[in-house]
């Protein structure tokens, strides 16, 4: 699998953020308490938010290297992005949802060809009771389904996930977080999850990099983490499960 | 109590007051007579050259308007927030100051008379300066709802669209004009009654000719002079045809709302 390497730097508003992530080989938690600057990182690795200077790479693939002069176009990143509020579109079916991914992707496939394969990748989400709703008429959970449904249609070569669960109740936030968890454990692509939970941070990750006003205060495994903390909110967090 | 009361009462001599002037439209008219006088010769021209025109204005104003509606209400700047104060002055200057503006522009002695004229595109005083003076006044109120309507959509969604993959304009298309579109046929409605309005500003660019420039709201003024009832017709309807924009945009913009509430 390969990694999503990023060194950014730049300031958003009056926030200045300065961070080096490394998804490694799976799914890289990104934890901070609110106004850390972790949505505006995210944005930055999509290229919606520009840094100062920075370098971002997935495998071979450069996305952006200040240095260079290199800027792929957010449209040309092929990052997956869910987020938070999971912005479907919402004069649209489930299915046209994903069938909207894949009318990007621009191969020019005939639109029974775009439905068939729509069709199955909610399938594989066990979605197709859904295909025919609107947004409005979805759970938080399955809205949060059909929006990892639509970003893996775009066959991204990361997953960027914005608290994820931060939308949800709290009854179906236990299930959702099991299910994310398992689907992020069998995704062959890295993923990057933001949050601001302890709880979730510890299940999703498989790493975890600790934000702190725009600047990573520590990275490493749950354990690592909970063996050395570096600063206090690393210790309170770790101590909060 | 006694507070509100009060403050009832006030609110109820405005109500009356806008409401009078309508009344004696209405009362001063029975249904027989109204029709009757629909038939006075100066309404069938009029009518037919204030749908043609009104028409044209409107098709005209949401083809260029919803581009620029949308080009403003994405991006940022000082030369972006002056466009868009610019092109909102026509809503606040007087239709008046309009026509004259407009003549200075397009009539004989204008700005671009030197390019329009020797190519034989005479402008001022035709259907097509009616149809200028109507785009002028009315642009406005449809460039501004659809701006704030193209403001108030969800950003995730068209961030979201971005990272799919999805063009500027498969983003316009697809998802920005699909997800505003209640508010820009309210815009548009609002946008074409004024235009349907639209006296002042035609009058000294377009000038009152019979089945050329005269519009209904020229022929209302033509009638004031020579037959009252006719003049009394015409702003009937005109009266109605407003009052019917009124509730389709009401109605629009109520399912709209009620659908975004689903939302949350």
């Amino acid at each position: 699998m390969n990694s999503l390497q990023a060194v950014v730097a730049g300031r958003i508003g009056a926030l200045y953020v300065d961070a080096q992530i490394d998804t490694g080989d799976g799914t890289l938690v990104i934890v901070g308490p609110n106004g850390a600057g972790k949505t505006t990182l995210l944005l930055m690795l999509l290229g919606i938010r520009r840094p100062h200077s920075g370098r971002i790479t997935v495998g071979e693939s450069k996305l952006l290297d200040t240095a260079a002069n290199l800027e792929v176009a957010v449209e040309n990143r092929r990052l997956g992005y869910v987020p938070q509020d999971y912005g479907l579109f919402p004069h649209l079916t489930v299915l046209e949802n994903v069938e909207f991914a894949l009318e990007c992707d621009s191969t020019g496939r005939q639109r029974k060809s775009r439905r068939i394969e729509a069709e199955a990748i909610l399938d594989h989400l066990d979605l197709m009771e859904l295909t025919a709703r609107q947004s409005s008429e979805l759970s938080g959970g399955e809205k949060q389904k059909v929006a990892l449904a639509r970003a893996l249609a775009a066959k991204p070569q990361a997953l960027l996930l914005d608290e994820p669960l931060g939308a949800l109740d709290v009854a179906a936030r236990h299930d959702v977080r099991l299910f994310l968890a398992a689907y992020l454990k069998k995704l062959d692509i890295p993923a990057i999850v933001v949050t601001h939970d302890p709880n979730e941070a510890r299940t999703l990750g498989d790493r975890l990099a600790v934000l702190e006003a725009g600047r990573i205060a520590q990275a490493g495994t749950w354990e690592e983490l909970c063996e050395q903390p570096a600063t206090t909110f690393v210790q309170q967090l770790v101590s909060r499960m | 109590m006694a507070g509100q009361s009060l403050l009832s009462a006030m609110g109820g001599v405005l109500v009356v007051f806008l409401i009078a002037p309508l009344l004696g439209l209405v009362t001063a008219t029975s249904f027989g007579d109204f029709v009757a006088r629909l038939r006075h010769p100066l309404v069938w021209p009029a009518l037919r050259l204030s749908l043609i025109t009104t028409s044209a204005s409107l098709l005209f104003v949401v083809v260029f308007g919803t581009p620029l509606s949308w080009t403003l209400a994405r991006a940022n700047g000082r030369f972006i927030r002056a466009v868009e104060v610019l092109t909102n002055l026509p809503a606040v200057i007087p239709p008046a100051v309009a026509g004259i503006a407009l003549l200075l522009a397009f009539g004989r002695r204008g700005l671009l008379a030197g390019w329009l004229y020797p190519r034989g595109w005479s402008v001022a005083f035709t259907t097509l300066a009616v149809i200028m003076a109507e785009i002028f006044i009315s642009a406005p109120f449809f460039v501004q709802a659809a701006t704030s309507a193209f403001r108030r959509l969800d950003g995730n969604c068209l961030v979201v669209a971005r990272t799919l993959g999805a063009s500027p304009l498969r983003i316009f298309f697809r998802i920005g004009l699909p997800m505003a579109t209640p508010s820009l046929l309210a815009g548009a409605a609002m946008s074409w009654a004024r235009a349907l309005g639209e006296f002042g500003a035609t009058l000294m660019f377009a000038g009152n000719f019979t089945g050329k420039t005269q519009t209904l709201p020229l022929a209302i003024y033509t009638a004031l002079e020579s037959n009252l009832c006719a003049a009394q017709a015409l702003s009937l309807l005109l009266v109605v045809v407003a009052f019917a924009v009124l509730l389709f945009v009401r109605v629009v913009l109520a399912r709209t709302t009620a659908d975004e509430m689903r939302e949350y």
